[in-house]
């Protein structure tokens, strides 16, 4: 018995046919928000990570159909045509990706972090960051890219 | 995975109605963590996640609905002025924040796995669970409301919304929980809620969860710490008889023993915290 899903991803509000036992990472994934990846499908390693309404999930394990009406965000959504966002481009600068496995998903946890906290402690950085695995980074390098794009969003809605 | 049909509920008693026209591997869904995490085909779930999504203040009562995440426990700052932060000091020791904006209160207790860790601060406020049955509706305290390791007095029925009553304003209430990692499930978790007659524990509530088959109170230690003076050796003995109380298991995360042993621990750190007055950790 298969459904009808409307919601809004990245803005623009999209119908998807899906199966009722979907999860929402298994659908963007079809639909081709390649940066939703799927690594556990357990809610363990975090880099399904999405926003909904604004909030981090992991995607694995909210089935497709919860989203009706939902507003989704990923890493397809970040940047501004061709203007990375700040997030993107200090993680570039500090060295903060490099499978890049997990990244999708930490851009997204701080950008939540940022929405609510423009000037977050180093502590807030690292308890946002804490939901995704990443086995290559050590999280040093994504924590002072954090930082660097909270120092930099700071200087320009000056 | 494998669900035969979705079906979202706008009522709890449209719930319990959709619930019983499911076939036999037909599930109600809160927050959805645990029932995703598992693989197995089911026939149907029964969505109450919009239903049951809301936190009330009902005169001196707290209202938790059951689909509320444990996010939203998190953020209710009149929640955290009265309990002292209990349930807030629970609430950021759970999971990953992408988990505490999907797991649900009522998903945690309606589980009913022996480490809830919502379980021991809900127990020490006395907590009361709203539970609808296909024709009325029913309260049963949480205290009664686990039957076994993964078993609830449920059944069928679904669990709407709980409900405790603010503490005194000079309970002293504590939560602590010891994890491998930080937001890993507990090894042992607890809290104690003390209510102080001068110098003495007029009443002290102690619960302890993972270290038996369901989350309980330990009502041996409390009844030894009624009308006494909460010291050092009081708390320590009181420790020990809720330490004789539990029933451990070994499995991946701790052996039987070490669990016993942190049982007795926390227990002596919750009620020294909940003795002095201070609120969560």
């Amino acid at each position: 018995m298969n459904l009808d899903l409307h919601c809004t991803v990245n803005g623009e509000p999209k119908s998807f046919r899906i199966a009722p036992g979907d999860r929402l990472s298994e659908v963007l994934r079809r639909e081709g928000y390649f940066s939703v990846k799927v690594g556990c499908s357990t809610g363990d390693c975090g880099t399904c990570t999405v926003l909904l309404d604004g909030e981090p999930i992991v995607s694995c394990l909210l089935l497709a159909a919860e989203a009706e009406g939902h507003e989704i965000l990923t890493v397809e959504g970040l940047a501004k045509g061709r203007e990375l966002h700040p997030l993107q481009k200090a993680f570039l600068d500090e060295g903060a990706v490099q499978c890049g496995f997990c990244t999708p998903a930490m851009l997204l946890a701080a950008k939540a972090l940022l929405d609510r906290d423009p000037d977050p402690s180093e502590k807030a950085i690292r308890r946002s960051l804490a939901g995704t695995l990443c086995r290559c980074t050590g999280y040093e390098n994504p924590v002072r890219a954090v930082q660097k794009a909270a120092e930099r969003m700071k200087e320009e809605a000056r | 995975m494998a669900i035969r049909s979705f079906h979202r509920a706008a009522t709890p008693e449209e719930a319990v109605r959709l619930l019983r026209a499911g076939g036999a591997r037909t599930f109600y869904v809160a927050g959805g963590t645990d029932l995703l995490s598992s693989q197995e085909p089911l026939d149907a779930v029964v969505s109450v996640r919009e239903a049951l999504r809301y936190l009330r203040r009902e005169e001196a009562e707290f209202v938790v609905g059951a689909s509320a995440t444990v996010s939203m426990v998190e953020a209710w700052e009149e929640l955290a002025r009265a309990d002292g932060g209990l349930l807030r000091s629970c609430a950021r020791d759970f999971a990953t924040w992408q988990i505490r904006n999907l797991a649900t209160i009522g998903g945690n207790l309606a589980s009913a796995v022996p480490s809830a860790d919502f379980a021991p601060p809900l127990l020490v406020l006395d907590a009361r669970c709203v539970v609808q049955g296909t024709e009325d509706r029913r309260e049963v305290p949480l205290s009664e409301f686990f039957a076994g390791a993964h078993e609830s007095v449920l059944g069928a029925d679904l669990l709407v919304e709980i409900r405790f009553e603010e503490p005194a304003p000079r309970s002293g209430l504590a939560w602590e929980k010891i994890g491998r990692t930080d937001g890993d499930i507990a090894i042992v978790n607890a809290a104690a809620r003390i209510d102080r007659d001068g110098k003495k524990c007029r009443e002290a509530r102690l619960a302890l969860g993972a270290v038996a088959p369901t989350p309980f109170r330990a009502r041996e230690a409390e009844e030894f710490l009624r009308g006494k003076e909460p010291d050092a050796k009081t708390i320590a003995r009181a420790a020990e008889l809720a330490a004789a109380a539990a029933r451990p298991i070994d499995d991946q995360r701790a052996s039987a023993a070490y669990r016993k042993a942190m049982g007795e621990l926390l227990a002596r750190r919750v009620l020294a915290a909940a003795a002095e007055g201070r609120g969560g950790r």
